[in-house]
């Protein structure tokens, strides 16, 4: 430290300052202060003349050596205008869905992100997201990432699904999130290799890591995988062992699926169009080895839950081969049962498990015909019409909101939300067609817990629509609201709704021009 | 319309979060009646709970609404930009209506309307009286004695406190300094009171503390100093020297009490400096052709928003007045001419880091004091040195200065670790970024 900085430190009275000096050009200056003035007065005036002195005196540092500039681009960039639209996708303005029709676009185009975006589109988080991404990053995106331990993924990453040129370096001493990303684009390539890679490092692996690095054997799962998956199944994480099951009780044929169906052949039986069910009053250790839960969930009976969990795993198409009949029959004869509930979330389960469409619209038929709507069943609802042909769930949500009427308390906005994107145009037209109805129907009635469906499907058609039912939507006038004498209130927030829902449809057709300009 | 806007700079203007966001709402076209564009203005009237009425001057981005929010600008005047900028198709060319006119015809007379406040001493107090000649000289001589005396207690301070050793501020509540600050604003001195409390946040900051501490009582003890040099400093500094202790130039007076200099200037951006009663806004222009740099300076109290608002990143031919100082710095825009445009331009500017040191020390060489400057360079990287975590912007001889803390992910995308053009506002011991000029485009950071 300065003389000066710990005289002025220590004070005047302890230290004598008459004979610091700055041996510098400054000093020619001060010099005749400590005669004029107290020594006080001297050590400020002294002091900042030195400091001003240190601050003209600045010099610059030097760095020698910077790291390489990022390679020259391959892609050309996208219009000015169609920055400032993707702008808005990254900055949250749009919903993450949005966002990704709008990258999926660029690389239609073969167009990359402007520079100033690069920090905010690697800074997204989700999987799917980030894969859009590192399409569209260019060079740049791809240099940029190396500086920032938060964008290690883009290394792993790769914009046309081939492996990085180090990936065994990054394997051996990359990231987990770097691992899994490797494998699980590898598993893409080949799954025996993945396989072969996982095996010799799972020992060594801590669980977080084998449970992650297991959950990408998603990706072309086969029955080659079964031996290291079953010798998972007794893991000393639970964690791991979960994943081990959710992926065996994906392949019918093996071992596990058997065991299950052995166990579920004994509890059911079918004569004369009646199901009969004999369960097991107690469960042994190898039941909860293949992934059977003792305790239920809350609302439900011990023996009831068992039963699902069993009939969840088996594929659907067995009861329909061993009990000679068809799907209609057997759930007709499910719903007559005491343990209706039972068997059919079981079975309900096992056609999303196994994708089975025609079981999943004979369910869905028979969820369609209770007059109660079945608040819990939503959520699984949804999930088979991604099982169902994108024609046979379109069809059945177009029955819906077409025959609805404003008694009905149907939540079909699940449903519609499960729906394949972008809808077909057929979809689109009748979703806009009825919406015009019901908004001209609604706003003449005063019951308002029923427009609440209708408007929870505009944020839902706002990112589904297909470009062909655009036009329909942004003409100009094309949603007046009827006059009426009902709630101001009521007609403000549909005219805000709309408008909203005008104006993201706008928004993704000016990206649509935009981007392919 | 003639100006490239970006929605970003539309909804910069926004006073908060709320404005921004109704403004967002009233961006649609069906918002709008009879809207309307022209080289010089843009116009529309938006049914509120009356038929407002929207107009925009685009040579300053003026804009005036006929609502009673107190917002400025109001939700109105954002809504009709966004409408402008997101769909200029929504607003067709027209001729100017009978109230759109009047309003351009009275804004270019001569007339000029009291301003809001400009010095922070100012903000807050109520309006002066006329003054007469007479009354006049005998208040600044009163004046003057007052300054006197308030300077020599301060000095008197100083001093005890160098007795004492500057080790003992480090205990010191706030009011330690608030104590020998309110005296000197009753001594009419209110800048080199607002001075004394600014150093009531040096102690424990930083583990060099005591350093920079003596190096500001030393700056306050120079200018007391000066002060009673009086007539025997220069002309220039003298003002210089007045207006650091709390002599104020109305902003009407500044054109003539100062320079005016009329060329090409470029707004190259802006740093805002929050204080617990006060917020300063710094926005920095460059003349291309004169090579000066003008400091605009606002302030405002607590949550009201800063009165006039900048474009940024562009430029405009216009007359800028600077205070009378021996380095002026501190300025005003008197009267713009031309259109604003985007700069598309390299920047004017110098490739070697010591040649803008040396600037800097010439600069310092004439007012001392000075404790900000802009600094625009071409030709330089950013650096981002990962171990230590370090930013710095380098010159392609190697040589570097250090940036402001922070992170400047968008600096580091836009140079991709290529040269560009750099503006910045210079401490003396950090540069803060303001904008950079990247592929044709100036980018603010």
């Amino acid at each position: 430290m300065d003389a000066f900085v710990t005289a002025a430190l220590l004070g005047t009275a302890q230290v004598d300052t008459t004979h610091i000096e700055t041996g510098t050009a400054v000093d020619t200056l001060t010099a005749k202060l400590s005669e004029a003035q107290e020594k006080e007065r001297a050590l400020l005036l002294t002091a900042g003349v030195w400091a001003i002195y240190k601050q003209a005196g600045k010099v610059a540092e030097q760095i020698p050596t910077i790291p390489e500039p990022a390679p020259s681009e391959t892609l050309p960039p996208c219009s000015a205008v169609a920055a400032t639209l993707l702008a808005r996708c990254m900055n949250g303005e749009y919903s993450e869905e949005i966002l990704n029709e709008a990258l999926a676009l660029l690389r239609d185009a073969g167009k990359r992100l402007p520079p100033e975006l690069l920090p905010d589109a690697l800074n997204k988080h989700s999987s799917e997201t980030r894969r859009a991404v590192a399409a569209v990053i260019g060079e740049r995106g791809r240099w940029l990432s190396q500086f920032n331990l938060q964008w290690s993924w883009v290394r792993a990453t790769t914009a046309d699904n081939a492996l990085p040129s180090d990936a065994e370096t990054l394997w051996e001493e990359g990231t987990l999130v770097q691992r899994r990303e490797l494998l699980h684009t590898l598993r893409a390539i080949d799954p025996t290799q993945a396989r072969a890679w996982l095996t010799t490092v799972w020992k060594q692996e801590k669980a977080e890591a084998r449970a992650s690095l297991l959950e990408t054997f998603e990706v072309g799962l086969s029955s080659e995988d079964e031996a290291f998956l079953e010798t998972a199944l007794d893991d000393r994480s639970s964690n791991v062992r979960a994943i081990a099951v959710a992926l065996l009780v994906r392949l019918p044929a093996s071992a596990l699926v058997q065991r299950m169906q052995a166990r579920a052949d004994a509890m059911l039986t079918y004569t004369d169009g009646k199901l009969a069910v004999k369960l097991p009053t107690t469960l042994d250790k190898a039941w909860e080895r293949d992934g059977i839960a003792i305790k239920p969930p809350s609302g439900k009976g011990e023996r009831a839950w068992w039963l699902t969990q069993v009939m969840a795993v088996v594929p659907p198409a067995h009861w329909e081969e061993r009990f000679s009949c068809s799907p209609d029959d057997l759930v007709k004869a499910a719903t007559s049962h005491k343990w209706s509930d039972a068997i059919l979330e079981g079975w309900t389960r096992a056609a999303i498990l196994h994708k089975h469409p025609r079981w999943a619209t004979s369910i869905d038929d028979w969820l369609h015909q209770q007059k109660h709507d079945k608040g819990s069943w939503r959520e699984l609802r949804g999930k088979l019409f991604a099982c169902m042909s994108p024609k046979a769930a379109e069809n059945r949500v177009k029955y819906i909101i077409t025959h609805l009427t404003l008694s009905e308390n149907v939540d079909w906005e699940d449903m519609l939300a499960a729906l394949p994107r972008p809808w077909s145009e057929e979809l689109g037209k009748v979703y806009l067609t009825t919406l015009q109805l019901h908004i001209n129907l609604l706003l003449r009635h005063t019951k308002s817990s029923d427009y609440q469906p209708w408007m929870t499907s505009l944020t839902i058609a706002a990112t589904a629509l297909p470009r062909t039912c655009f036009d329909a939507v942004v003409e100009p006038g094309a949603w007046t609201l009827p006059e009426t004498e009902m709630n101001r209130w009521e007609k403000d927030y549909w005219a805000q709704e709309l408008q909203k829902f005008t104006e993201t449809i706008q928004f993704r057709q000016r990206l649509m021009e935009e981007i392919s300009r | 319309m003639g100006i490239q806007l970006s929605t970003d700079q539309v909804m910069a203007l926004a006073p908060d979060s709320s404005s921004a966001n109704a403004g967002k709402k009233l961006a649609g076209a069906r918002h709008w009646q009879h809207p309307g564009q022209s080289a010089e203005a843009l116009w529309g009237e938006c049914q509120g709970s009356a038929l407002y009425q929207v107009r925009v001057d685009l040579s300053s981005t003026t804009i005036q609404c006929s609502c009673p929010s107190r917002k400025f600008p109001c939700k109105h005047g954002i809504g009709l930009l966004l409408l402008a900028v997101n769909t200029p198709s929504a607003i067709p060319t027209a001729e100017h209506p009978e109230w759109v006119a009047t309003w351009l015809a009275k804004r270019s007379a001569a007339s000029k309307k009291r301003e809001k406040p400009t010095t922070p001493e100012d903000a807050g107090a109520p309006q002066a009286p006329a003054r007469t000649d007479a009354a006049q000289s005998k208040r600044a001589g009163k004046r003057l004695t007052r300054v006197s005396q308030g300077l020599d207690r301060l000095d008197l301070w100083l001093n005890d406190l160098l007795r004492s050793g500057l080790a003992s501020v480090e205990t010191q509540p706030a009011s330690f300094w608030e104590n020998q600050a309110a005296p000197l604003d009753d001594a009419q001195a209110p800048a080199i009171a607002n001075r004394l409390r600014a150093l009531a946040t040096i102690p424990n900051a930083s583990p060099d503390w005591p350093e920079r501490l003596l190096a500001q009582v030393g700056r306050l003890a120079l200018l007391t100093h000066a002060f009673r040099q009086g007539e025997k400093l220069d002309t220039a500094l003298q003002e210089d020297v007045r207006q650091m202790i709390g002599w104020s130039i109305p902003e009407e007076e500044v054109a003539t009490r100062g320079t005016v200099v009329t060329d090409d200037w470029l707004f190259l951006g802006q740093r805002v400096e929050h204080g617990t009663r006060l917020h300063t806004q710094y926005t920095w222009l460059l003349g291309i052709h004169s090579g000066r740099n003008a400091m605009l300076l606002q302030f405002a109290v607590a949550s009201t928003p800063f009165s006039k608002v900048y474009l940024l990143g562009t430029r405009q031919h216009a007359d800028v007045a600077f205070w009378p100082g021996a380095y002026p710095q501190r300025a005003r825009i008197e009267v713009r001419r031309g259109e604003i445009a985007p700069i598309t331009e390299r920047l004017p500017g110098t490739e070697s880091m010591d040649t803008f040191l040396a600037s800097i020390a010439a600069a310092l060489a004439r007012q001392p004091w000075l404790e900000r400057n802009l600094c625009v360079l071409q030709n330089v990287t950013p650096v981002y040195d990962i171990q230590q975590q370090r930013w710095s912007i380098r010159d392609q001889s190697g040589a570097a200065l250090p940036l402001a803390k922070g992170k400047y992910w968008r600096l580091l995308a836009l140079s991709g670790g290529r040269p560009i053009d750099f503006a910045g506002e210079w401490d003396g011991e950090a540069l803060f970024p303001l904008g950079v000029l990247a592929d044709g485009a100036y980018h603010l950071l």
